[in-house]
């Protein structure tokens, strides 16, 4: 009996002892896991270990001579204290605004333009995207020749037609230069996944507008404008990401000069030229902790959108 | 025999006065004589043990200089067996670049390319040459020492670190010079209008009074006359390096012309630096350098407030601007297109207003991380050498060494002397008096001169477009560089208040 007993609880404990690791691997409950870990792991090595460093240095005073030293929070506090830090937020803020408003403004415009069948239509698409396959610090060198005021070929265009030069990287005109160079480059963008979006608005609505009499202002205001909201808002999230880092459009034409400073080059230039790994760190930390913030606030908005145009 | 002896005696009265004569000749162009050094060539180098291929860093600064350097690498690895491959960099990509590199000892450069102004900061990672020639030259330090005696002295001081440590070996030079139109300052009408304007004669400038003059009446709208002729363009009087780049090179140059410093350097009695102090007198005379630019911005090209060298001597050549006040002289051989692009215009060179241009180079080092000090030994000393150089220096460039500068051929042979004799002319003259300087400047006294460098750009470039006034300017720029060398120097700073 109790030999029986024994083989009928055996049974099962040979089966869980025969299930192999593929078994296991291949189990529904796992199976995600499989999938993840590789990627987790990679996001573990190449982002949060360098995020934890960044923090790390963040508190620490460090300029690669001398071994770290623990400060606390001096460093948030010295940044936070430097009247460049706030200009440099400032400008990067005048630079988003403007950007994005202006790559709306337009994208928007051409998109409904591009939305009609017209000859031609095909290379015409084509060559408005060449600007976003073209290095962004290719863009900034070319904007700096063309834009230079005795040999620029806008300023002899100008004065071809009368109209007197312009100093494009002066100071007061350089911050609205750098946003029309990054205007140029991003707007395809937007052109392209507005476009995308007109091309899949439901047609029936649109119809019965035009049956009721509506007129195409109040089409585009009461139809068209609340269906592309989610696209507009993932416009705006992922301008806004990568406007905070503007970068190149700097580097070619006034080099954060000619009150053209923006954060990310404030960090690039603390850290990489300044060596001070801490100062540069702690700059980096606000910086990407200012961009989680607004980026959760317009993530809550496309949420809200996307669940307004699916209602 | 009387008369025979008074005769002998005059004659050898005139012949002594003729030898001290030459004497006093001798000394006054002792520098333009060609040095008696050793000539080093690639034949001269011998068997070297170590095969590892080396890597190293170059400055790729003009498109000449990137087509003649790789030939020399070519040559060098005929000789030697040894392969080399190369990194060419721009300049602004050179400090933060060589810096990480250097400082985690990555070994990424067996030899890495160094702007002078960072000797002292980068120290620690690299050779001292005269420890590589100890131990790779067939006759130990006494063959380095045979090359060196041809380099120029002024340019191997910024390559020592305080310690009197030899870090690198020069290949190129940048002092700064003043380039001019000659054409225009030897004009009989100019010099007529500006006599009765300013009451003294039209010259070259030496002093700042006489740029600022200069400047102001040669700035001229279009429409106006330029020597009898209709200006179809506005025409300035100085082309100025503004922009957020080397604004500094030009305003320390007016720093050091006026007998200022940035930092004062006191020494204990044995020469040895013990401190830096911003005094009062600095102060002053870094305000009114800083005053003086900014008043010589009215005669430039809004287009300065953004303008790097390569800005300005585009003015320069297409005959927007008569003058660069302080500018490289690498650019030389780019500013003669000046007499083919303008008719009868003619280019001068001169020393710069105070005499005292920046000086720097850029200089081949061999990093301590190197796996291959040997082979990098050898080819940084092959490029400094004689034979490297006097090529590099027929191909355009300004030298390196004071045995080619002074070479009487360059000076004399007609064939020589526009292309080559009159820029080495005003090198060896700039690198002269400089010579007397050198080794009191912080940009080869201060490890923290690589990041003091960078923020006297920004500041100073604050101060050319009106963010701050002169006075500011210097508060900010005292403030920051005692924060950095307090926080990356070795040797200790205070301001004299």
């Amino acid at each position: 009996m109790s030999t029986h007993g024994n083989e009928v609880m055996a049974q099962p404990m040979a089966m869980v002892r025969d299930r192999t690791f593929l078994d296991v691997l291949g189990d529904d409950k796992y199976y995600k896991w499989v999938l993840l870990i590789p990627l987790l792991l990679v996001l573990l090595l190449f982002m949060l270990y360098p995020l934890f460093y960044c923090l790390w240095y963040s508190f620490h005073e460090f300029g690669m001579v001398k071994a770290a030293t623990f400060l606390g929070l001096e460093n948030y506090r010295d940044v936070l204290r430097d009247e460049e830090f706030w200009f440099a937020l400032k400008r990067t803020g005048i630079v988003l605004v403007v950007s994005i408003g202006a790559e709306l403004i337009i994208g928007m415009t051409v998109a409904v333009i591009f939305n009609r069948e017209f000859k031609g239509q095909n290379p015409i698409r084509g060559l408005i995207l060449l600007p976003l396959l073209m290095a962004p610090l290719a863009v900034s060198m070319m904007w700096n020749f063309f834009l230079q005021y005795d040999f620029g070929i806008v300023n002899l265009i100008f004065g071809l037609v009368g109209i007197p030069k312009v100093s494009w990287f002066a100071p007061g005109v350089g911050l609205y230069t750098i946003a029309a160079i990054s205007i140029w480059q991003w707007t395809p963008f937007s052109i392209f996944v507005l476009l995308a979006g007109l091309k899949s608005l439901p047609r029936d609505s649109f119809e019965a507008a035009r049956v009721d009499g509506a007129t195409p202002w109040y089409t585009f205001r009461r139809l068209t404008l609340p269906n592309l909201a989610p696209l507009i808002m993932i416009i705006v999230l992922l301008r806004t990401m990568w406007l905070i880092r503007l970068f190149d459009p700097l580097y070619g034409t006034t080099r954060g000069g000619a009150d053209s400073e923006l954060l990310d080059w404030m960090i690039y230039r603390n850290t990489f030229v300044y060596f001070d790994i801490g100062i540069g760190s702690t700059l980096a930390i606000i910086s990407l902790f200012m961009t989680v913030v607004v980026c959760a606030v317009l993530f809550r908005q496309l949420m809200k959108a996307l669940a307004v145009t699916s209602a | 025999m009387k008369r025979s002896n008074r005769f002998a005696h005059v004659l050898s009265v005139f012949a002594i006065g003729c030898l001290l004569s030459l004497g006093a000749i001798g000394t006054a162009t002792a520098d333009w004589l060609e040095v008696p050094t050793e000539k080093f060539k690639l034949a001269d180098i011998p068997e070297i043990k170590n095969k590892r291929p080396i890597h190293i860093a170059l400055f790729g600064g003009t498109k000449q200089f990137d087509i003649e350097i790789p030939k020399f690498i070519k040559k060098f690895e005929d000789k030697t067996g040894i392969k080399v491959t190369h990194e060419k960099m721009i300049m602004t990509s050179i400090y933060p670049k060589m810096n990480v590199e250097l400082m985690s000892g990555s070994g990424a450069y067996d030899l890495i390319v160094m702007e002078t102004s960072t000797t002292c900061e980068w120290a620690p990672y690299l050779w001292d040459v005269r420890e590589l020639a100890a131990k790779f030259e067939p006759d130990g330090v006494a063959g380095l020492e045979r090359d060196l005696a041809g380099h120029d002295p002024a340019l191997l001081r910024t390559t020592q670190d305080r310690d009197g440590k030899l870090r690198g070996i020069p290949y190129w030079n940048y002092e700064q010079v003043l380039y001019h139109r000659l054409d225009c300052f030897e004009d009989p009408i100019e010099k007529a209008n500006f006599k009765k304007k300013y009451g003294y004669d039209l010259r070259v400038p030496v002093t700042r009074k006489q740029l600022y003059d200069t400047a102001e009446f040669f700035t001229r709208k279009a429409g106006e006359k330029l020597k009898g002729e209709v200006l179809k363009k506005d025409l300035y009087g100085v082309a100025l390096m503004a922009g957020r780049f080397e604004i500094n090179d030009e305003i320390s140059s007016m720093i050091w012309g006026a007998g200022g410093h940035w930092a004062t350097i006191v020494r204990d009695e044995n020469g040895k630096a013990i401190e830096f102090v911003i005094t009062k007198r600095d102060k002053r005379i870094q305000k009114e350098a800083i005053e003086h630019y900014v008043s010589l911005l009215k005669f430039a090209s809004p287009g300065c407030l953004t303008g790097f060298w390569d800005f300005c001597c585009a003015q320069f050549v297409e005959g927007l601007a008569i003058m660069m006040p302080n500018l490289y002289l690498v650019v030389e051989d780019w500013t003669w297109q000046v007499e083919k692009k303008v008719p009868g215009a003619k280019k001068g060179m001169a020393l710069c207003v105070g005499r005292q241009g920046y000086i720097g180079d850029f200089a081949e080092c061999v990093a301590k991380a190197s796996k291959n000090p040997e082979a990098s030994y050898w080819f940084m000393k092959y490029l400094g050498g004689y034979e490297a150089q006097k090529q590099l220096m027929e191909g355009g460039f300004p030298g390196v060494r004071r045995d080619i500068m002074g070479n009487p051929m360059y000076q004399n042979d007609p064939k020589w002397k526009k292309p080559i004799g009159d820029r080495a002319y005003i090198n060896s003259l700039a690198l002269q008096v400089q010579n007397n300087y050198v080794g009191d400047y912080i940009h080869f006294n201060s490890s923290a001169m690589g990041k003091i460098y960078e923020m006297q750009i920004i500041e100073l470039h604050n101060a050319a477009i009106k963010k701050y006034t002169p006075e500011e300017c210097v508060k900010v720029i005292t403030k920051k560089t005692m924060k950095l060398q307090k926080k990356f120097g070795q040797l200790p700073i205070r301001e004299e208040k």
